[in-house]
């Protein structure tokens, strides 16, 4: 499987999944960062997102409806994770 | 499915029906996490080491990794439009059914049941407890409808919670501020500058029209009688507090219901009968 990282404000983060939302027809990327202190929590973080020569190219996101979206989807990331983790 | 908001709340306003979005699917997956079709869905295979270790080896060994998930920012955070949600590590321990749960300190449960008396019994600082842990003592099994909260927002519940159930009480002294207008057109109600009408139903909310503001700020309604009594007054402080009281709560409430589907599912816990 492939491994993808992505530049988010100058910084290098692991990129856990890409999702497509078919209402507002935009892409939001999941990720994470591995060297972080975990003794302080793990953080996953999300926005829109587009792919440029096998880039993944972050995109600020500022609608309502964009943050809902983004919030729900690392909760689902964290549920399967969880979920994974537990099973191996 | 159980409504957790409203019995934060402690009471029942019925169902509020929401228009259903369509939901998202995966695109694309990295580092083995192949979901495939709709959210929760799929297969997880070839999952990189390094991912692997970073979170199976978060928390405590005897951490019940879906405790986690009730103990999430319950409010995402939005930075320069990253969005973000932290899981903090937490020093808990689950010895058996009926024990002791624990919490860092700079959280609190909140109790999210509607149970008057639930049987949960808070120790903080004990003998027995480091002096940087809260914890919970349940005699009653699992201890459902407690979800671990970050201290500063089981503060604001509290307090914002009191000034919503006072507002909606009938002894409300700002309701005597709306008033009835004797105009041609019926159902005119005039309500003082600073004050706001405030209603739990929003499709009821959105049938108070408001018609004009004067230049002294007194705001002009139309309101059909039938519905003048779903309406309360409040300041226009305890309106935005209750809104964003509404808005934590909502919030709260799905990461339980989150976390207490996935810890059913599992089956990691046999359910107690409270």
């Amino acid at each position: 499987m492939e491994r993808k990282q992505l530049i988010v404000d100058n910084k290098a983060y692991e990129a856990l999944a890409i999702f497509h939302n078919d209402e507002t027809d935009k892409d939001y990327v999941v990720y994470t960062d591995l060297k972080a202190d975990m003794t302080k929590g793990i953080t996953l973080s999300c926005v829109i997102c587009k792919e440029e020569n096998e880039n993944i190219i972050p995109i600020k996101i500022q609608d309502a409806r964009d943050k809902e979206i983004a919030a729900n989807l690392i909760r689902t990331v964290m549920v399967e994770i969880n979920k994974y983790s537990k099973k191996n | 499915m159980r409504n957790y908001s409203d019995a934060l709340d402690n009471r029942n306003y019925g169902d509020t029906t929401k228009t259903k979005k369509k939901g998202s699917k995966v695109v694309k997956i990295f580092l083995g996490m192949a979901l495939v079709g709709a959210i929760g869905l799929g297969v997880w295979s070839l999952f990189d080491d390094d991912i692997v270790g970073f979170f199976k080896n978060f928390g405590k060994d005897d951490v019940n990794p879906d405790d986690l998930l009730a103990f999430s920012e319950s409010i995402p955070l939005d930075k320069d439009g990253v969005i973000s949600i932290t899981y903090p590590f937490v020093d808990r321990t689950l010895e058996n059914a009926n024990g002791r749960y624990s919490l860092p300190d700079s959280y609190d449960f909140v109790y999210i049941g509607d149970d008057e008396n639930p049987t949960l019994k808070v120790i903080k600082n004990g003998e027995l407890e480091p002096s940087n842990i809260v914890s919970v003592e349940s005699n009653n099994g699992y201890p459902v409808d407690v979800i671990g909260v970050k201290t500063d927002y089981a503060n604001f519940l509290n307090d914002a919670g009191e000034i919503k159930s006072n507002a909606l009480s009938e002894n409300n002294p700002n309701n005597s501020k709306l008033a009835l207008e004797n105009y041609e057109v019926p159902n005119v109600y005039s309500l003082p500058a600073g004050f706001k009408l405030y209603c739990e139903n929003e499709a009821i909310n959105k049938q108070a029209l408001l018609a004009y503001i004067a230049e002294d700020g007194t705001n002009v309604y139309v309101i059909p009688k039938a519905l003048i009594d779903e309406f309360v007054v409040v300041t226009e402080n305890d309106f935005t507090i209750i809104g964003k009281y509404n808005v934590l709560k909502d919030q709260i409430a799905e990461v339980y219901d989150l976390y207490e589907s996935n810890r059913l599912n599992n089956g990691t816990q046999t359910t107690n009968s409270r």
